[in-house]
């Protein structure tokens, strides 16, 4: 609660075994979070606390376990993400998240919130997490104009690899994505676009076409619905890989393309 | 006494969909159901309530007492049923095995500097197998680095205890998008807080330290290597005082009058203790049989 503290930092500390959050920018602006390293925590684990902080820089962060809060604290830490983003008006740029028991990145947008645009999303990384690598639902991020989300790493999440329920206006450039549950889904999204931009239904020797090094179940591509009135997903430069037949050993893997209840395209 | 793995035959024919918080989860506590966590498994579908598979995890024991007889308890979450489980057996490995994880020089030269103010360090190594194994990471209490040759040693380590396939760890060169990630998790600087014990409620109420820093008016205010253990508080007690100070595990404050500041002397040299990404490799016992160190590092902090 400190407003404009530019010059600040909060750089190489280890939060390990917090029982409640790790890094909280609390209505503050402009201070720098880098190359922390966090591991088994309860809650959300870096977090702009209520939406209003700004400016502010989460660069090579390392967010490890975070597990559902027992004693909710009138937040949604029950469903804990490693990343925590209240506000977009933010800089996130090399981060990690991986071992959520809920989400990887859970933009949770509210109130005036929910209609800003993304500062910077650059080079961040999500992977086994038990549920979502990154959503931006619920309440659903209603951003302006087209937020590029750059380099991109999304992979061997229970869940999606990036939900984007609800939210148009999103580029996934220079992503690479792979062995999710779904790797990407929207659900009523629009305008969205997915550029130079690798699709793997499993890991990377595997989609080559070595043996099945694990089996990533039935891992499938982009998964949209095609709803009257909604600009649906634009694929350009988009690789697919590993969804041809499984090797012994590994469940097949889902379609590359798939319609939210619909038909699938082959 | 370290690491001890436990294998555990189990079967389980259904299973909720992955992601949602009914999905099973077993818990390795010691002595009664509420006793400490020292180990936990999230079983998957083996097909058919007629198959078993046997697994192994490790559970880490460093820190507790262990005198006498102790009580393990195998503790099951989930809505609907956990497993079937067959046996299961404890098997105790020893140390001092020739077993090491190798970084490269540039990250051991870069951590040496933590390793020559606190002996030996944790190592964490994240989980990059299978999907949604948002347990699987490690940390590897005891270990010293070999700044010359780029190794972590790692007491106690066994094959299979990090990655399921010690000859395919998921690094940069076997997977070249989908690294596991190795970071150090001591600092010259630790805040270590006590913790309450059990409640009457069957569960822990998890009320640590807190660390509050305050905001000194037009001062770049900074804090860097500090290892903070065991600090925050769950529910209302620790969330807010009187004056509206957050008290968080760790927090971002800077409001108020009190300036806490690092002195960069004694800090300034652990700009790089992070590794993301990294090209580590596990070598097991017969650490001879690999010609060959790990690939440049991607990225060193």
């Amino acid at each position: 609660m400190s407003g404009d503290v530019a010059g600040s930092v909060v750089r190489n500390n280890a939060v390990v075994d917090s029982n409640q959050r790790c890094v909280v920018v609390h209505q503050t602006h402009k201070v720098r979070v880098e190359n922390n390293v966090a591991y088994n925590a309860f809650g959300h684990c870096y977090i702009c606390e209520d939406g209003t902080e700004e400016d502010n820089h989460f660069v090579g962060n390392l967010g490890v376990l975070t597990r559902n809060q027992q004693i909710t604290i009138g937040a949604t830490d029950h469903q804990a993400s490693l990343f925590w983003i209240t506000n977009t008006r933010n800089h996130f740029v090399n981060n990690v998240a991986t071992g959520s028991q809920d989400s990887g990145f859970w933009f949770e947008t509210n109130g005036a919130a929910r209609y800003y645009g993304l500062y910077t999303f650059d080079g961040n990384v999500m992977h086994n997490n038990k549920g979502k690598g990154l959503i931006t639902y619920r309440p659903g991020w209603r951003n302006p104009s087209l937020a590029v989300f750059n380099e991109l790493k999304t992979y061997k999440n229970g869940g999606a690899g990036f939900d984007l329920h609800g939210t148009c206006k999103i580029k996934i450039k220079n992503g690479v994505i792979a062995a999710n549950g779904v790797n990407v889904m929207g659900n009523r999204p629009g305008s969205n676009i997915l550029e130079d931009t690798q699709i793997y239904s499993v890991d990377t020797l595997h989609a080559a076409g070595g043996t099945c090094l694990h089996d990533y179940g039935s891992s499938s591509g982009v998964t949209f619905s095609l709803e009257a009135g909604y600009e649906m997903v634009t694929l350009r430069n988009v690789t697919f890989r590993g969804y041809g037949p499984a090797p012994a050993g590994c469940t097949q893997p889902g379609r590359p393309i798939r319609l939210w209840q619909g038909n699938d395209i082959r | 006494m370290g690491y001890i793995c436990l294998y555990l035959p189990y079967m389980l024919s259904t299973l909720s969909p992955q992601g949602t918080t009914s999905s099973p989860l077993l818990e390795v506590r010691l002595g009664g159901p509420d006793g400490a966590i020292v180990g936990a498994f999230e079983p998957t579908s083996t097909g058919s309530w007629g198959t078993y598979v046997t697994v192994e995890f490790a559970i880490d024991l460093e820190g507790h007492d262990l005198s006498g007889i102790q009580n393990v308890t195998l503790r099951g979450f989930g809505s609907r049923g956990i497993m079937n489980l067959d046996w299961w057996e404890p098997v105790r490995y020893e140390a001092n095995l020739e077993t090491h994880l190798e970084v490269g020089t540039e990250a051991a030269e870069c951590w040496k500097s933590i390793v020559a103010r606190r002996g030996e360090v944790e190592i964490l190594v994240t989980s990059a197998e299978g999907r949604g194994t948002w347990l699987g990471h490690h940390v590897l209490p005891s270990s010293r680095i070999d700044p010359t040759t780029g190794k972590i040693i790692i007491e106690g380590l066994t094959p299979g205890m990090i990655f399921s396939d010690p000859d395919r760890p998921p690094t940069v060169e076997n997977e070249p998008d989908f690294a596991a990630e190795v970071a150090v998790l001591s600092r010259p600087v630790v805040f270590e807080s006590v913790q309450d014990g059990p409640s009457a409620g069957g569960f822990n109420n998890l009320h640590g330290g807190h660390i509050i820093i305050y905001h000194t008016p037009h001062v770049a205010q900074r804090l860097e290597g500090a290892e903070i253990r065991g600090f925050g508080q769950q529910g209302e007690l620790g969330r807010y005082v009187s004056h509206r100070l957050r008290i968080l595990s760790f927090l971002v404050l800077l409001a108020s009058s009190f300036y806490y500041d690092v002195s960069s002397s004694l800090l300034g040299f652990i700009h790089c203790l992070l590794l993301f990404s990294s090209t580590a490799r596990l070598s097991l016992p017969q650490p001879h049989s690999r010609s060959s160190l790990a690939d440049p590092l991607s990225h060193v902090w």
